[in-house]
């Protein structure tokens, strides 16, 4: 028994166009220009004789983009699920974005970045325990944490421990002042322990190209390209944790300091966030990693054949152990049993899950359970010592199915609904096979009814001869049943008394009487026609 | 099961049925009855005691592989078939049916998954089943298991059943006779995250990651780096803070060292968040077991 070397390979694409499954990870994916208020300044200078007047034209836009606040629609998937539970205490909560620019649409410190280069995410996934929410001392819940308000309100630093986004609201119109958003108030120790530093962002954010073609992978249901914004922090196992996508735009001096402590006062002070979207999980208590525990099965319980352990036999084997190790290596197992007479003796079993492959019974089937049990007389001869044990293995299959199937009860009535209408089929097989018998019976008792022969028998002889040979075989099987179910006789068929005008009709058409009248009982002829001038 | 298993016994008795009543032939069995003796084939609603004899056979934490003793199944049918026979007809009828039964019953109990999945169904042949036995606290922890079985060839056979008998064990039945069997993490999700050094159990927690290929050196972007034994790096988290920050810079920094230890880093010796999620991610385990058989 081997095991392979496990893969932890992921398909990643190398250039080119993706494969199914594969997916292609990028640094980042810059928008041309981030948004931001921008000023377009035209320049034209027309060069005249002596003259060069230079035109100008300064025209302002802007590059809108999500800021304080994100539409449902920008956000493609959460990870962890939201309000599930599961075994996420050794994975990253991320959070899939549908705008593949997002993480890098704005700059941090609201700086306009230079062509080509690379900025720092401006958003940031924060993963909050249970002890970290507190409102006043005491444990609160996220939904009491984050407060609905305004941009201006999110802006304004309303007491002096507030440290507001630095962000001048000048920039921004009242009308965007007034846009609500969602905000929370963490205190600066909480923040500066759990959020990223300046130079952990770059590594937080990624962009991801996937080919989706057959095979499900990220739960995305489109090709294309989404941004990834990672949590930087592993989820409390065991708890309630919250995953939280904040804005860090103007946070720029407030985040952490890679070792360094936080500053003095920390504790009293709080950091006011946006926040972008926010969900709940709940870490399920560690429970090793898949791998791990696959790649210790060979040593723990191991991989083999459904047999019974056994401890080692001698080296030198006696035809005794020779027979209890074949036994075993067959995946018999002794096992004590009651006999019907109430004794106790241990007997083989063997379960359908067999370590070896069988050959056929060939002395199948069984209506009883006792006639599947098996005997091994003993010791034929030196090399095969015999057990004189009973083998019950397929007479418990015998009676565990017949327990399964009385157990179910629609079962058990389609089964016995089933035999009835075989048999129904059967008694019909039957009742057609008598009537058959029959008739060629009936029709040679009605010859020899009279005891005298007929007139003008010589036609009807070989009809009576061509009867009398089909129920010969009824004949031999002596008797036709005494009483039949009434719907099983043919009484209709045969009646017992012709009309009187039928009798007539018989014996007035030319020809043979006999035969006409059995023409008549057998109605294989249709009623003669009257009888016309043409006579013979 | 092989072909059309007839027994002595049961021809004889066909002949016999035949030759006194004139049966019709037993081959309009209703659905509903043959779908039951599938299941009951693929040993559903089996008493885990009777499957299991002895607690020995399956550990904690062990894989047994097993043959379906065909044998086995047709008393099987045979008892449940005979639930209610009344009188010697019933049991001459009984017996007459058993082998078209058994046969319809086999050949209908690959459809069954392929139809409740609503998928194709595999073309029906004639080969042994076989399957395996996983007790594991793996088969509570990843409810969505992939598992794939191949023969001795590599083909890979259909599963007839896949079942977890209890929290912690697993139950899966295939047609032909599985060599190799592969078992998957769910693969759905392509997260990031850490492995811990230390038992689950053990407050001490130490992470890393395996190393993969970043496409350079040819080494194959995504696939672990080759060696006896997997490269790994650690992930450093923040200390006197919070439990569980990651130190993102300080990671990253471990990673870049250990491809460059590996050889495995670019000549340019980029390394960005690209490079990052690469070696982060949390990619489904694949675990394969072969068995010899003797």
């Amino acid at each position: 028994m081997t095991n392979t070397v496990a893969a932890r390979d992921i398909r990643v694409a190398s250039g080119g166009d993706l494969g199914p499954g594969q997916i292609q990870f990028y640094e980042a994916i810059q928008a041309p220009l981030a948004s931001n208020q921008y000023r377009l300044n035209a320049t034209q200078t027309i060069e005249l004789k002596d003259e060069a007047p230079a035109y100008q034209l300064l025209q302002p836009f802007s590059i809108a983009g999500p800021r304080f606040r994100l539409q449902p629609g920008n956000v493609q998937q959460v990870y962890p699920p939201a309000n599930l539970t599961g075994s996420y205490e050794e994975s990253l909560p991320h959070v899939v974005l549908r705008q593949r620019t997002l993480p890098w649409s704005r700059t941090i410190d609201g700086s306009v970045a230079s062509s080509g280069q690379v900025t720092t995410p401006w958003v940031a996934l924060l993963t909050l325990y249970p002890e970290d929410m507190t409102a006043n001392g005491q444990p609160a819940a996220v939904s009491d944490l984050v407060k609905q308000t305004t941009v201006n309100g999110l802006l304004t630093k309303a007491s002096p421990s507030d440290i507001p986004p630095a962000i001048d609201s000048s920039t921004l119109t009242a009308a965007e002042l007034a846009e609500p958003l969602l905000a929370i108030d963490l205190p600066q120790s909480v923040f500066w322990a759990i959020a990223p530093t300046l130079q952990d962002l770059p590594y937080l954010a990624h962009a991801r190209q996937v080919n989706t073609d057959g095979k499900e992978i990220l739960g995305l249901d489109a090709d294309g390209f989404f941004s990834l914004v990672i949590g930087n922090r592993l989820p409390q196992s065991g708890a309630s944790n919250v995953a939280m996508l904040v804005s860090l735009e103007g946070h720029q001096d407030h985040l952490p300091v890679g070792g360094q402590p936080a500053p003095a006062g920390a504790a009293a002070r709080t950091v006011r966030l946006a926040v972008l979207t926010s969900w709940t999980f709940t870490a399920a208590a560690a429970r090793g990693d898949f791998l791990q525990i696959m790649q210790n099965l060979p040593r723990r319980g191991g991989i083999g054949l459904l047999q019974l352990p056994h401890q080692d036999f001698a080296a030198q084997l006696t035809p005794a152990a020779t027979t209890a190790r074949r036994s075993l290596e067959l995946g018999y197992v002794p096992l004590l049993n009651n006999t019907r007479s109430g004794e106790q003796t241990t007997s083989w079993y063997r379960a359908p899950a067999s370590p070896v492959p069988c050959a056929d019974d060939p002395c199948g089937p069984y209506l009883y359970s006792d006639r599947a049990i098996r005997y091994d007389p003993g010791p034929d001869n030196q090399a095969y010592a015999g057990t004189g044990l009973f083998d019950l293995s397929y007479a418990c299959a015998w009676q565990i199915g017949r327990l399964l199937a009385l157990s179910d009860a629609a079962f058990a009535a389609a089964l016995l609904e089933w035999r009835r209408s075989q048999h129904a089929a059967q008694n019909q097989a039957q009742a057609t096979t008598d009537l058959g018998a029959r008739l060629p019976l009936a029709a040679v008792r009605l010859t020899a009814a009279g005891g005298t022969p007929v007139p003008h028998l010589e036609v009807g002889k070989s009809a009576v001869a061509m009867f009398l040979h089909a129920a010969t075989p009824a004949l031999e099987r002596s008797q036709l049943p005494k009483v039949l179910p009434h719907e099983h006789r043919a009484d209709a068929a045969l009646p017992g008394v012709l009309p009187p005008a039928d009798l007539l009709a018989a014996i007035d058409v030319p020809g043979d009487p006999l035969y006409n009248l059995v023409q008549r009982v057998l109605a294989l002829t249709p009623a003669p026609r009257p009888p016309s001038g043409d006579q013979t | 099961m092989t072909g059309t298993p007839t027994h002595l016994g049961a021809e004889s008795f066909r002949r016999l049925f035949e030759r006194s009543v004139s049966a019709p032939a037993p081959t309009d069995i209703p659905q509903p009855i043959v779908d039951w003796m599938s299941r009951l084939m693929l040993l559903e609603g089996l008493p885990f005691e009777y499957l299991v004899p002895h607690p020995a056979m399956l550990p904690e934490e062990s894989i047994r592989f097993f043959l379906l003793d065909r044998n086995w199944l047709s008393r099987l049918i045979e008892g449940a078939a005979s639930a209610g026979v009344g009188s010697s007809r019933d049991g001459l009828q009984l017996l007459s049916s058993l082998d078209e039964l058994a046969r319809q019953a086999a050949e209908n109990a690959p459809a069954l998954r392929p139809a409740a999945l609503g998928i194709a169904q595999p073309a029906a042949n004639g080969d042994p089943w076989s399957g395996f036995l996983l007790r594991s606290t793996a088969v509570q922890g990843w409810p969505g298991m992939d598992v794939r079985a191949y023969d001795a060839s590599g083909a890979t056979l259909p599963t007839l059943r896949m079942d977890r008998l209890s929290p912690n064990i697993l139950l899966c039945i295939f047609q032909g006779v599985c060599a190799r069997v592969d078992l998957m993490e769910p693969p759905e999700t392509l997260h990031l995250g850490v492995l811990n050094q230390n038992k689950a159990s053990d407050p001490d927690k130490a992470y890393y990651v395996v190393l993969r290929g970043l496409g350079a050196n040819n080494l194959a972007a995504g696939v672990q780096l080759p060696g006896a034994t997997a490269r790994t790096a650690s992930v450093e988290l923040r200390t006197g803070g919070a439990a569980g920050v990651i130190d993102v810079a300080r990671t990253a920094q471990s990673l870049k060292q250990g491809l460059s230890d590996n050889h495995a880093l670019s000549p340019e010796g980029t390394f960005t968040s690209a490079e990052f999620a690469v070696e982060m991610v949390r990619a489904a385990g694949l675990q394969s077991f072969e068995q010899e058989r003797p």
